[in-house]
C-alpha cells in the first residue's frame, strides 16, 4: 500500500489523460456511424449513375454532407464550432424569393407593388437594403362579375427574376388587367429614404412591353401572366392565353423576344370564358420553376387536380432555351408516397439528356408511426425518381436516421398542449442539388 | 526534481482515499439516479432523449457538488498545514526548492479535477448504456436512437462543456479548468499571506469564468455572431499564468508562513 502511495500521482495523471483522450476520440469517431444509404425501390441504380446528387443533412450542431456519384453514396459529418440557428427557408405564397445572398419581398398594394431587397446575414435573418416601386396596369371593372377585382394570376413574387446583379419584374396580371404591362429592370433606391429621392432618377428600364389586348373585351380566357423566370442570360415570360401555356424568351440586354413555345390544352381552374371540356384536369397556377443555367433548360412543374385521394399529380414541362424556346419534354408525374411536407419538404426537378430527375420528400401516413400524434413528427422519406420519356424507370430512397429525432415526441398528446419544435434539434435535408 | 516528485506523491497520497471515493460516486451514482428517472418509462410514455433524462435525474447537480467537494478538500489540505502541527514551517525548511512546494499542491489539485472529469464522463457513458438497454426493451426497439450517444454528446451543452470536440471549445474548457485550479490556490495563498489585494484579480477571474460558463451553457440561444471564444480563452490562460506567477512569489518569499 505504501509503495502505491509513494508513486501514485503520475500514473493517476496519465490514466486520466489517456481515458479522456480515448473517450474524446471514440466519440468523435462515432460521427460517421449514422446510417446513410440509397435503397433501390424500383429499377436499376444505373439510372442515377450519370448525375451527382449532393446535399446536406443537418441540425443546429452538426451537418452531414452526402454525395451520390455513380450510384455510390459518400457521407462526411462535420461538427459546427458553435451551434447555429436553423433558419429553414421554404417558399409559401407571400414569402420572399431568394437569389444568391439576397431576398426579395413584394408587397402588393392596390395602386403599387413595392419590392424590397434584403441582404441575408449569416445568422439567417435579413436586413432591408433597397426599395423599388412598380405600378401595375389598370383593370377592367365589371361590378356584376363575381371575380371582379381579381388582379393577379399568381402571388406577385412570381414575377421576379434575377440575372447577375440585375433584378427584373413584371406584374403577374390576371385576365382582368387591360392596356399594357411590361417587364422592367428594377432600379432600387436605398430602403427607408423614400422622401429624399427624385422619382425620375429611379425610373425603371422597360425591357419589353406585354400588350394585354386579349383582355379588353372580357371574352374568352384572355391573357394571364403566370410569372417570370431567368435561364442563363435570358428571361422567360410564362403566360396563359387561349387555353395554352406560352413560354417566351427575351434577351436581357435588348428586350427582344427570341422565341416562344406553346403547350396546348393548358387549362387553369374555374375560369369563366373557358369553353373546354369538363372532366379534364386543370393545372394550378402556382408552379415550381427549376432553371438549369448551364444547360439553358427550364423545368416548370405544375400541380394538377387529382381525382385520387392522397395522390399528388403534377406535370413537368421542360423547355430548352438555346436558340429560341422549344418544349423538350413533358412528363406527367404521379406521387402516392405520402403527404407534402409543408414544413421542411424538398422538391427538386432536373431535366437533362432525355431524363427527368426528381428528388422529393414526403411525410408518411399516420399508420406508419401511430405513436407520433403530431403531424410534424411523422416519419419523413426522401425519394429520388428518374423518368425517361414519361416513364418512371427508377425510384430510390435515401435512407438516414433523421426520423429517430422524433422519438422524443412519440406519445406526446396534443391534448396535453403543444411542444417546441426547433429545427436545431431535429435534422433536416437542405441544399440538395443535382449536378 | 526528485524533491518535487516526492512532494507530489506526498500531496497526492493525502488525496487518494478521497478522490477514489469521489470518482466512485461520479461513476456509479449517475446510472443509479438515471435508473430512478427511467423507472416509469414504457412504450406508452414520452421517452425523453438521454441528455434530458440525465439532466432531470440530477446528475448535473451531482457533478457540481462533487466539483465543489474537490475544491473544498483542496482548501482543507492547504489549511491543514496551519492547524495542529503547523507543518507549514516544516515545509518551508525542507531542502527543496520553494517552487516544488507550490507545484506539488497545485498538481495534486489538477490531477484530482481531471480524475473527477474522467469519472464523470465514464459515468455518462455507463448511463447511456443503461438508458439504451432500458428503451430497447419495449416497443420493438422503436425508441432506440442509432448513434444516440454521439448525438447526445454534441447536442447537450453540459456534455459539450465536459467533452468538447472542437479546438476552440477544448481550449475554452481547458482555460476554465486552469483558472479554477490556479485561482483557488491563489486565493488561499493570498489569504494566508494577508495580501488581500489579490482578491480583486480573483474576483475579475471569477467574473470572466462565470461569463464564459454561462455562454457555453447557452450557446443555442445566441443571436450574435459565432465566436471562437479565443479572446476569453486567452484571458483565462493569462489570468492562470498570473495566479501561478504571483502564487510562486508568495511561496518563495515565505509570506505564507
Amino acid at each position: 500500500m505504501d509503495k502505491i502511495k509513494r508513486h501514485a500521482a503520475l500514473p493517476a495523471l496519465a490514466a486520466a489523460i489517456a481515458i479522456l483522450v480515448a473517450l474524446a476520440a471514440s466519440t468523435y469517431q462515432a460521427k460517421d456511424s449514422g446510417t446513410f444509404e440509397v435503397r433501390d425501390l424500383l429499377g436499376s441504380r444505373e439510372a442515377i449513375g450519370d448525375v451527382v446528387i449532393r446535399g446536406e443533412l443537418r441540425d443546429g450542431v452538426h451537418q452531414t454532407r452526402f454525395r451520390i456519384e455513380e450510384g455510390r453514396i459518400r457521407a462526411d459529418t462535420e461538427l459546427f464550432e458553435q451551434p447555429k440557428q436553423a433558419y429553414l427557408y421554404r417558399y409559401v405564397p407571400g414569402s420572399p424569393v431568394r437569389y444568391g445572398g439576397m431576398e426579395y419581398f413584394v408587397q402588393n398594394e392596390s395602386s403599387m407593388h413595392t419590392i424590397t431587397s434584403r441582404r441575408i446575414t449569416e445568422q439567417g435573418y435579413s436586413i432591408p437594403v433597397g426599395s423599388a416601386e412598380v405600378v401595375p396596369p389598370p383593370m377592367r371593372r365589371d361590378p356584376e362579375d363575381p371575380n371582379d377585382g381579381v388582379r393577379l394570376a399568381n402571388p406577385p413574387e412570381y414575377g421576379l427574376a434575377r440575372i447577375g446583379d440585375s433584378v427584373y419584374y413584371t406584374v403577374p396580371v390576371s385576365s382582368r388587367s387591360i392596356g399594357s404591362s411590361a417587364i422592367y429592370e428594377l432600379k432600387f433606391y436605398q430602403w427607408g429614404f423614400r422622401t429624399g429621392i427624385d422619382p425620375q432618377d429611379y425610373a425603371h428600364r422597360k425591357l419589353a412591353d406585354i400588350p394585354l389586348d386579349a383582355n379588353e373585351s372580357g371574352q374568352g380566357t384572355g391573357i394571364e401572366i403566370l410569372g417570370l423566370e431567368a435561364v442563363g442570360d435570358r428571361l422567360a415570360l410564362i403566360f396563359a392565353e387561349n387555353g395554352a401555356l406560352h413560354v417566351r424568351s427575351y434577351d436581357v440586354h435588348t428586350g427582344e423576344p427570341l422565341g416562344e413555345a406553346t403547350v396546348p390544352e393548358f387549362r387553369l381552374p374555374a375560369r369563366e370564358g373557358d369553353s373546354g371540356a369538363s372532366g379534364v384536369a386543370s393545372f394550378y397556377e402556382g408552379y415550381e420553376a427549376y432553371p438549369d443555367h448551364e444547360r439553358s433548360t427550364l423545368t416548370l412543374n405544375f400541380r394538377r387536380g387529382s381525382s385520387v385521394a392522397n395522390r399528388i399529380d403534377m406535370t413537368a414541362l421542360s423547355f430548352g432555351f438555346s436558340g429560341g424556346v422549344k418544349l423538350a419534354d413533358r412528363t406527367d408525374l404521379s406521387f402516392s408516397d405520402g403527404e407534402e411536407d409543408t414544413y421542411s419538404g424538398i422538391s427538386l426537378l432536373s431535366y437533362r439528356d432525355g431524363k427527368l430527375y426528381a428528388i422529393r420528400s414526403y411525410r408518411g401516413p399516420e399508420t406508419e408511426q401511430p405513436r407520433a400524434l403530431f403531424d410534424i413528427v411523422r416519419p419523413k422519406h426522401l425519394y429520388a425518381y428518374v423518368y425517361e420519356q414519361s416513364r418512371l424507370i427508377y425510384k430510390g430512397e435515401i435512407v438516414t436516421d433523421w426520423n429517430e429525432d422524433n422519438i422524443r415526441a412519440y406519445n406526446q398528446s396534443p391534448y396535453q398542449g403543444s411542444f417546441g419544435y426547433d429545427q436545431t434539434d431535429y435534422r433536416y435535408f437542405t441544399n440538395i442539388v443535382v449536378e | 526534481m526528485k524533491g518535487f516528485y516526492r512532494l507530489l506523491n506526498l500531496e497526492f497520497a493525502k488525496w487518494l482515499a478521497f478522490i477514489a471515493t469521489v470518482c466512485a460516486v461520479a461513476i456509479f451514482a449517475p446510472p443509479i439516479m438515471l435508473h430512478r428517472q427511467l423507472k416509469y418509462y414504457s412504450e406508452y410514455a414520452v421517452n425523453e432523449r438521454f441528455e434530458e433524462v440525465y439532466a432531470s435525474s440530477g446528475s448535473v447537480l451531482l457533478f457540481l457538488i462533487l466539483f465543489a467537494l474537490v475544491c473544498a478538500f483542496f482548501l482543507i489540505t492547504v489549511y491543514a498545514d496551519y492547524w495542529g502541527s503547523k507543518s507549514v514551517y516544516t515545509y518551508l525548511t525542507l531542502p527543496v526548492r520553494r517552487e516544488a512546494l507550490y507545484f506539488s499542491k497545485a498538481a495534486a489539485l489538477v490531477i484530482g479535477l481531471l480524475l473527477l472529469l474522467t469519472a464523470q464522463l465514464i459515468g455518462i457513458r455507463l448511463g447511456y448504456s443503461l438508458y439504451e438497454s432500458k428503451v430497447a426493451g419495449y416497443g420493438d426497439g422503436q425508441f432506440v436512437m442509432r448513434n444516440g450517444y454521439f448525438l447526445a454528446m454534441i447536442r447537450s451543452e453540459f456534455f459539450r462543456l465536459l467533452l468538447p470536440l472542437n479546438l476552440s471549445r477544448i481550449l475554452s474548457s481547458l482555460g476554465l479548468l486552469l483558472v479554477t485550479a490556479t485561482g483557488l490556490y491563489y486565493g488561499a495563498l493570498c489569504e494566508r499571506s494577508r495580501k488581500y489585494s489579490g482578491f480583486v484579480v480573483l474576483a475579475a477571474a471569477a467574473w470572466l469564468g462565470i461569463r464564459v460558463l454561462g455562454y457555453r451553457l447557452n450557446e443555442m440561444s445566441h443571436y450574435g455572431e459565432p465566436t471562437g471564444l479565443y479572446m476569453s480563452t486567452v484571458l483565462l490562460f493569462a489570468l492562470s499564468g498570473y495566479f501561478v506567477w504571483h502564487g510562486l512569489r508568495l511561496v518563495r518569499r515565505g509570506a505564507i508562513a
